[in-house]
């Protein structure tokens, strides 16, 4: 009945169509779109290189790419060439007043319908029929003032901002890895859905805002993540950093200054948001605000900027409403 | 009823048009040529016209009239019948089943015809799906058959195969499997059609482990199975702890041989009223049942090849009819050859080509 040898070959030579061949999209590159098809057809993207890879050049062979997407060649080269319609891009002001004269006059010598000049351009047919009605471009729609997106790292920048403050604070400790940060975040505030990635470009961008002095790691790069309170810090930090409302209190009646100062411009009243903050992450408490308030009682400044960020963005940053809340209605008062 | 589109051979998925290697049942665009591909009748010319063609005109006629005798259309014989309307039922009774989904199972001697049978189910099926879903892109369908010495990795070969999915030589079976169940999935795929079924020899451990990958397949799969092959109840396709759960889920239909019977005569007459002959009696080949029923023990795989080939002679020869003496030069199958009585040697297929 069947003879082995009228079977095919098990790679027959010539290649045949995938059953699920989604179509190449401008700015595809024959990577990108090798990967889309092996997607689609639930094989592993290495897997189909390896398949189409030619021999003779060590790249993927373009013909077998387009037997496999049942297309023909020149099409694809088409579509990974840089001639393909990219993305439509808004032309403005005097540019887009060339653009309708352009199509008026072809318009005129060519006889071209809306319909075909609409084609010929990329653009809607009722911007045609404004062309040619001699209109002037409508101005672009104006839109809001651009905002940066969200980002799930967002409640942590301030925290990896201590970190990194910290650190620079104390030249001699080895500075946290980006990996120790990203621990910390998510051992010490519970941070969901950071990832190394984020955490690295975050605290990338902001260490090269702060130049670390070059000095010769004295100790091994496993230290501690939380550090140990700090020798260089006043005592008033230091009451702070420890969450001791009582002495902090005893330090500014003794004639401590509220408005001490580290070096990078971390006041008294934004370290204690800070730390009243790290403590109502974990402990999973309600947010307490006595440390802030007994500073803003004790003059401390609440319109103080440090990186262009005033205490009450960086307390509403940060979560805790409820500082931000005395602040807001601190400000007004006469000082 | 004669339905043009696919010989009645036995053995393996019959080839179909084009000289493309790759136009096989067994493949994607091989399956949809079939589905596809319906050639009408040519036209007989009255005798005057064909007398007067020239010398290219006549061969150019001629010629596509053998191409038409080459394949006459599917019989439709009470075992295809059967097989299309139990295999829809069972594919509505399995649209909405989780598990355990019922299959088909067709089983008989060679050259009964099941090949045809279980193709026109999948043609049905097919078609019934194109009209649901007009429009989309689908694979309803996919028709395998059984290597021989068939190791689980050449069945999920052959799966892959069928639907196009590029094998290289290093891939793991893993993956292939991954691949077919995922678009298959995709594609919709509720039949799959595994032909030559007895190839897989539960005895062994390779069968055996391809009757697990069959099995795999269809617990991944929301598909009818259907499986067709030689002679599976007498194979120990049913014994065994497998066995024992492919007869729970499956519903055998026996193709058999034709008894000398009315169907036999109407089987006789359908075809023979499909031949496009200019000296054909009709009626000859309805009068010469008996013979023909002991010339091919009954096996309609046998009863077709042996028409369309006289027929073909018929128009080489120019005698453009086809007589008792004719069929008698004719050689057929071995199975056919060696039964005087409608009981064939059944082990032996033969190409009936």
């Amino acid at each position: 009945m069947i003879s082995p040898a009228a079977r095919p070959a098990p790679r027959p030579a010539a290649v045949r169509a995938l059953p699920i061949r989604p179509r190449p999209a401008a700015g595809d590159t024959p990577a990108t779109y090798i990967r889309r098809l092996a997607r689609a057809n639930h094989l592993r993207p290495a897997y189909l290189k390896r398949y189409l890879r030619d021999d003779a050049t060590g790249q993927p062979s373009i013909d077998m790419l387009a037997a496999l997407a049942a297309r023909p060649a020149s099409s694809l080269m088409h579509a990974f060439s840089q001639d393909a319609p990219a993305r439509r891009r808004y032309l403005t002001g005097s540019r887009r007043q060339e653009l309708f004269e352009t199509i008026r006059r072809d318009a005129g010598t060519r006889h071209r319908s809306i319909r075909a000049l609409a084609d010929d351009y990329g653009l809607h047919r009722r911007v045609i029929r404004q062309a040619l009605a001699a209109q002037a471009p409508r101005p672009r729609k104006p839109r809001g003032p651009s905002r940066p997106r969200p980002s799930r790292l967002d409640p942590c920048t301030a925290i990896i901002d201590a970190i990194l403050d910290e650190d620079l604070r104390d030249p001699r400790r080895p500075a946290r890895t980006n990996k120790q940060i990203l621990n910390h975040l998510i051992t010490e505030h519970n941070a969901t859905g950071v990832s190394y990635a984020m955490v690295a470009r975050y605290a990338g961008s902001q260490r090269s805002l702060r130049p670390r002095p070059r000095q010769p790691a004295a100790a091994s790069p496993g230290a501690a993540v939380r550090p140990a309170p700090q020798a260089a810090w006043s005592p008033a930090h230091q009451a702070i950093e420890q969450h001791d409302l009582a002495q902090l209190r005893e330090l500014l009646d003794a004639g401590s200054d509220a408005e001490d100062e580290t070096q990078d411009g971390l006041t008294l009243l934004r370290h204690a948001i800070h730390r009243e903050h790290t403590a109502h992450v974990e402990r999973g408490g309600p947010h307490h605000a006595g440390m802030t308030v007994l500073l803003l009682a004790r003059g401390a400044d609440p319109h103080h900027l440090r990186d262009g960020t005033s205490i009450e963005t960086e307390a509403e940053i940060l979560g805790h409403w409820l500082a931000a809340e005395v602040i807001r209605a601190w400000k007004p008062a006469p000082r | 009823m004669v339905s043009t589109g696919k010989p009645v051979t036995a053995g393996h998925g019959p080839a179909v048009t084009g000289s493309d290697p790759h136009r096989h049942l067994t493949t994607l665009e091989g399956w949809r040529d079939f589905i596809h591909v319906a050639p009408a009748p040519p036209a007989l010319l009255p005798g005057d016209r064909y007398a007067a063609l020239g010398e290219d005109a006549r061969r150019a006629y001629d010629d596509e009239r053998l191409d038409y005798h080459t394949r006459l259309g599917v019989v439709a014989t009470s075992t295809l019948r059967k097989v299309v309307t139990t295999g829809r039922r069972l594919t509505l009774l399995n649209r909405h089943a989780i598990s355990a989904r019922q299959g088909l199972i067709l089983s008989g001697p060679a050259g009964t015809g099941k090949t045809t049978a279980i193709a026109q189910f999948g043609k049905t099926h097919e078609a019934i799906d194109r009209d649901r879903h007009p429009g989309q892109d689908r694979i309803p369908v996919i028709y395998a058959t059984v290597p021989p010495a068939a190791t689980p990795r050449m069945l999920a070969m052959e799966f892959a195969r069928f639907l196009g999915l590029p094998v290289l030589p290093r891939a793991n079976m893993t993956d292939i499997i991954e691949a077919v169940c995922g678009v298959a999935v995709d594609m919709r795929v509720s039949a799959v059609l595994v032909d030559e079924i007895h190839n897989m020899q539960l005895a062994t451990r390779s069968g055996a482990e391809v009757s697990d990958t069959l099995k795999y397949f269809s617990e991944r799969l929301p598909a009818t199975f259907v499986y067709a092959g030689i002679d599976l109840e007498h194979q120990g396709l049913f014994t065994g702890i497998r066995g024992r759960q492919i007869a729970g889920r499956f519903t055998l239909i026996p193709a058999v041989a034709f008894p000398l019977s009315g169907e036999w005569q109407s089987l006789i007459v359908t075809l023979e009223e499909a031949l496009r002959l200019h000296q054909h009696q009709p009626g000859t080949l309805a009068m010469l049942d008996r013979y023909l029923h002991q010339r091919t023990g009954g096996m309609i795989g046998s009863l077709s090849h042996l028409i369309r080939g006289a027929a073909i002679e018929a128009i080489l020869t120019g005698t453009e009819r086809i007589t008792r003496k004719q069929l008698e030069t004719l050689d057929i199958d071995h199975a056919a050859q060696q039964s005087s009585a409608p009981r064939p040697a059944a082990r032996h297929r033969t190409s009936a080509r």
